[in-house]
């Protein structure tokens, strides 16, 4: 730990080319934390849909390629649950066999944290409470639960903002994402993402946050189909909409 | 038999597409697991004995062969006969052997999984034996000609409706779909007659002891303790990784076993065999018949996939997985299915054969969560997924894509430039921030795709547009 | 070479001995065994009655009998029942006593209307009991007919089957069996039905002296 007010930003290639608007409220929220973000440009992706499907030489690539580039930081912080979990977990068993890389990969595993983990637990900052906020129900991803044990974070920042958060039925109930899977085995995936919308409609909350960028465009593809006043947001745009 | 990616997609759409199906996946799976949690929260020792029960898996995993020796030992020394039988052909031989050398044609069957493995069934009917099987469920699919839809409720798929018209078939009679005691009663009558006539029982078996030489079975109905019991000759197939050396190893996965399967303290019954009927009994069979079924699981010992062998076979990664919630048992082609069937059936069968199972999974993780075991699933699907790549299973289409799509997520500028170009090229399919594609060129089907953003965000930070004040 | 050695061999080649873990002591405890166990049968759809005397055992035996109108009966020849004299104080019933009765013991199980055994051994926790086959014990008294009947002493209960495990050093005879409730199944829409091939109703009669 340390006590520098800096922190790289490992943006993920999914917010970056897709929802840019989570790196930006991430940086947003990590300033009013009171940190400066540093965002090294030549990232690009943590290798997770390589590894999911089974092409490790390729992975392991793209983990040395993040390894030597967020390592000289002394925070990383991702908007992105199942990439953390990646880059905290999972390239210290890809680099295995690999001892030097191996403790360099554990170097950064400790100073590695997803966004609300970093805004909980490092700069212990939460968000002041409105008097409007809506009522949530959360989304806890399966990786993010599984690989990083957490999910206490998002709760205590949807709470002290407010929110009445209702959880779900049978709440680790996988949405169908899967990475690969969802185009891979897209017929058992929607039905997948369509029992779950409906698990999270069944609350009657007004939105669902989550911290997985891919859960939340996976579940948004079919939302449509069975709402058109649900919304489901990233933990950082709702949390900076919601303090407006 | 196989799960090639075109077959497992076309059979997942049909029962996703079958409303009354996915109820009765959906609801027998949550009964199932509800009934799990209770029994665990009513078993305080649950939790630890789950971290016992692993180790003891794994010890003995890694010495299996000295436990199998004692095993057949002593289970020479108490009358039975025991087999070896190196695949699942070498079974069926060995188990129509015996029959043909009795003369015997009047077979009766309790629920096996090892038995299905082999397709021992069809291997006797080959040979003009008709087995019949006797667990209330495996009997029902066998008239019905189905395949198991779960490996501890093979009928689940079925209605009372569609259950009533076998019955009917079956004795000619009318029968009331809503009696379900009435159909019950039915098979119990004809079963019964099955088993006082049979001439030769064959069973699974749940755990070999080493130190006794017994095999014990679990069951509720009561058929295996007729199967094991009736005939003269009674036949045990067991797999080979199922052999525990004493007493306490076995009242451990007794302990965990029902509970984890049914939410069951201990099965209705629970029935042990040592050997034939001694001296002094006046009934029980004459000859029993040990064979032990290796077809494959010895080549795992010593691998990164040796663990799968801790299974006792308690169907909770079924119960928990939310694909297999999704389409149930027949759709991965082989009787043990779910995950534990995803990882095992590839292992021993052919990766090549069963090439969609080690991607019918999203990773979720809830099978190592609730595996009594705590076998990492997870981990070993992504084994299988890399076997597939290095083996050259996977279609070499898939080959192709993903490593372009590697090369291009691994190298900056081409990364800027296709998502750039892409960027371009999507504006006339989109709308509100999603593709709309037709179905079928759409590879999330009815799912809408996201559009890239308008820029990427490396874009807007090279703007300068988010610009720190503090700075 | 045999599949035997086959197998075998790439077995010890593979090989890589992890130590044994030290066998799992059960931490479970029940202040009241009787209790526990009629709960736990109860649960399973079983029926268990606790009473202070083998007298009053057989009493409540013999209403249920009446109660399910048998006409034939039969008993193991085991303790308590062979110090009861059984056919001589119930005359209403035709008797089939095992290893006593001469004639085939199928062929009056498949028309006897209830089984009556004693027990070995108890398991508290799961309401289970111990039957073994040997000797004037058949495989059948307790499978074969609808209703089965166990007289068993209080003193007979454990916690659980580890400590039946612990206690238990003899050789097992061909067959052994823990029944902890009577015959049933869920495999038509899950719906539980009692009855499938073994006993419809499992009656134990827990007595103390």
């Amino acid at each position: 730990m340390s006590d520098s007010n800096k922190v790289a930003l490992s943006v993920t290639c999914i917010v970056d080319q897709l929802f840019p608007e989570i790196g930006v409220a991430t940086v947003e929220l990590l300033r009013m934390a009171g940190y400066s973000v540093e965002f090294p440009e030549k990232q690009t992706c943590c290798g997770q849909p390589f590894s999911n499907s089974g092409f490790m030489p390729e992975a392991v690539k793209m983990a040395k390629q993040n390894i030597e580039l967020f390592e000289p930081y002394d925070y990383v912080v991702l908007p992105n649950g199942s990439c953390t979990a990646m880059m905290r977990v999972e390239y210290l068993h890809y680099l295995e066999k690999e001892p030097q890389w191996h403790t360099r990969a554990e170097a950064l595993s400790k100073k590695t944290y997803e966004l609300s983990e970093f805004l909980v637990r490092v700069a212990d900052w939460k968000p002041a409470a409105s008097a409007n906020a809506p009522s949530v129900t959360f989304h806890a991803s399966c990786h993010t639960k599984r690989l990083l044990g957490m999910h206490e974070t998002p709760r205590a920042l949807l709470a002290a903002a407010g929110c009445k958060i209702i959880e779900m039925e049978d709440p680790d109930r996988c949405c169908g994402f899967g990475g690969v899977f969802c185009v891979r085995m897209a017929d058992i995936s929607n039905a997948m993402t369509r029992t779950k919308l409906d698990l999270a409609l069944k609350t009657g909350a007004d939105r669902m946050v989550t911290v997985d960028p891919g859960c939340m465009m996976q579940m948004q593809g079919l939302l449509k189909e069975k709402s058109t006043t649900f919304r489901i947001q990233h933990l950082a745009n709702f949390l900076l909409e919601v303090s407006k | 038999m196989t799960a090639t990616f075109e077959k497992f997609h076309a059979d997942a759409r049909k029962v996703i597409a079958d409303p009354r199906y996915q109820f009765a996946i959906e609801d027998a799976t949550h009964t199932k697991n509800v009934k799990r949690t209770a029994a665990a929260a009513a078993y305080p020792p649950y939790e630890p004995l789950r971290d016992h029960l692993k180790a003891v898996r794994s010890s003995i995993l890694s010495q299996l062969g000295v436990h199998l020796e004692t095993f057949e030992k002593n289970a020479q020394n108490a009358g039975a006969t025991v087999h070896w039988a190196e695949n699942g052909e070498a079974a069926c031989q060995i188990i129509a052997d015996i029959c043909e050398r009795h003369g015997a044609t009047r077979v009766v069957k309790g629920k096996s999984m090892a038995s299905e493995e082999v397709h021992l069934n069809h291997y006797l009917e080959k040979e003009g034996i008709s087995p019949v099987e006797t667990d209330l469920g495996e009997w029902i699919i066998q008239q019905a000609g189905d395949p198991p839809a779960h490996i501890i409720a093979p009928a689940i798929h079925l209605t009372r409706y569609e259950i009533a018209k076998i019955f009917e078939r079956v004795t000619g009679e009318d029968v009331d779909p809503e009696n379900v005691e009435g159909m019950t009663a039915m098979a119990r009558g004809i079963l019964r007659d099955k088993f006082l006539s049979a001439e030769v029982g064959i069973t699974g078996g749940n755990v070999a002891i080493a130190e006794s030489g017994s095999i014990v079975l679990v069951m509720n109905e009561g058929n295996g303790r007729m199967t094991t019991s009736l005939p003269p000759v009674l036949i045990m197939l067991i797999g080979i990784e199922k052999v525990v050396p004493n007493w306490n190893d076995a009242s451990a996965v007794l302990s965990l076993l029902a509970r984890a399967a049914t939410g069951q303290a201990l099965s209705q019954y629970t029935t042990i065999v040592t050997g034939p009927a001694r001296e002094d009994e006046s009934e029980g069979p004459k000859e029993v018949h040990y064979v032990l079924l290796d077809n494959g699981r010895s080549k795992l010992i010593g691998t990164k996939y040796e663990e799968i062998l801790r299974c006792i076979r308690c169907g909770t990664c079924l119960n928990v997985c939310p694909v297999y919630r999704k389409i149930g048992g027949s759709v991965y082609n082989t009787p043990v299915s779910g995950p534990i069937g995803s990882v095992f059936t590839p292992l021993i069968a052919g990766l090549n054969e069963y090439v969609a199972l080690p991607h019918a999974s999203t990773l979720c993780g809830e099978c190592l969560k609730y595996c009594p075991v705590r076998i990492d699933f997870p981990r070993m699907f992504l084994d299988l997924r890399s076997d597939e790549v290095e083996q050259k299973v996977l279609p070499w289409r898939d080959r192709v894509i993903e490593r372009f799509a590697a090369r291009v997520m691994s190298t900056g500028w081409l990364y800027h430039l296709l998502f750039g170009i892409g960027r371009i090229f999507q504006v006339p399919f989109i709308k509100d921030r999603q593709f709309h594609l037709p179905k079928w060129i759409n590879p999330a089907k009815e799912r809408r795709l996201p559009a890239f953003g308008k820029r990427s965000f490396h874009q807007v930070w090279a703007k300068g547009e988010i610009k720190d004040d503090r700075s | 070479m045999t599949a035997r050695d086959d197998t075998l061999q790439r077995l010890h080649k593979s090989q890589h001995p992890e130590p044994h873990p030290e066998p799992w002591e059960s931490p479970q405890s029940f202040p009241d065994l009787t209790a526990q166990f009629i709960k736990a049968l109860q649960t399973a759809s079983g029926k268990a009655f606790h009473v202070e005397s083998l007298d009053k055992a057989l009493e409540k035996a013999f209403e249920f009998m009446e109660e399910f109108k048998v006409k034939r009966i039969i008993a193991n020849d085991e303790p308590p029942l062979n110090q009861l004299d059984l056919p001589e104080r119930y005359t209403q019933y035709e008797w089939y006593i095992v290893d006593k009765t001469e004639g085939n013991l199928q062929e009056f199980c498949a028309h006897a209307d209830a089984g009556l055994t004693g027990a070995e051994a108890g398991f508290a926790e799961t309401g289970s009991l111990v039957l073994v086959s040997g000797p004037g014990k058949s495989r059948f008294t307790s499978l074969l007919p609808p209703l089965h009947i166990v007289l068993v002493q209080t003193s007979k209960l454990m916690v659980d089957i580890f400590a039946w495990q612990k206690s238990y050093h003899k050789q097992f005879p061909g067959w052994v069996g823990f029944i902890s409730g009577p015959s049933k199944t869920g495999d038509i829409e899950g719906k539980q039905v009692l009855g499938v091939h073994g006993p419809r109703d499992y009656i134990v009669i827990l007595y103390d002296k």
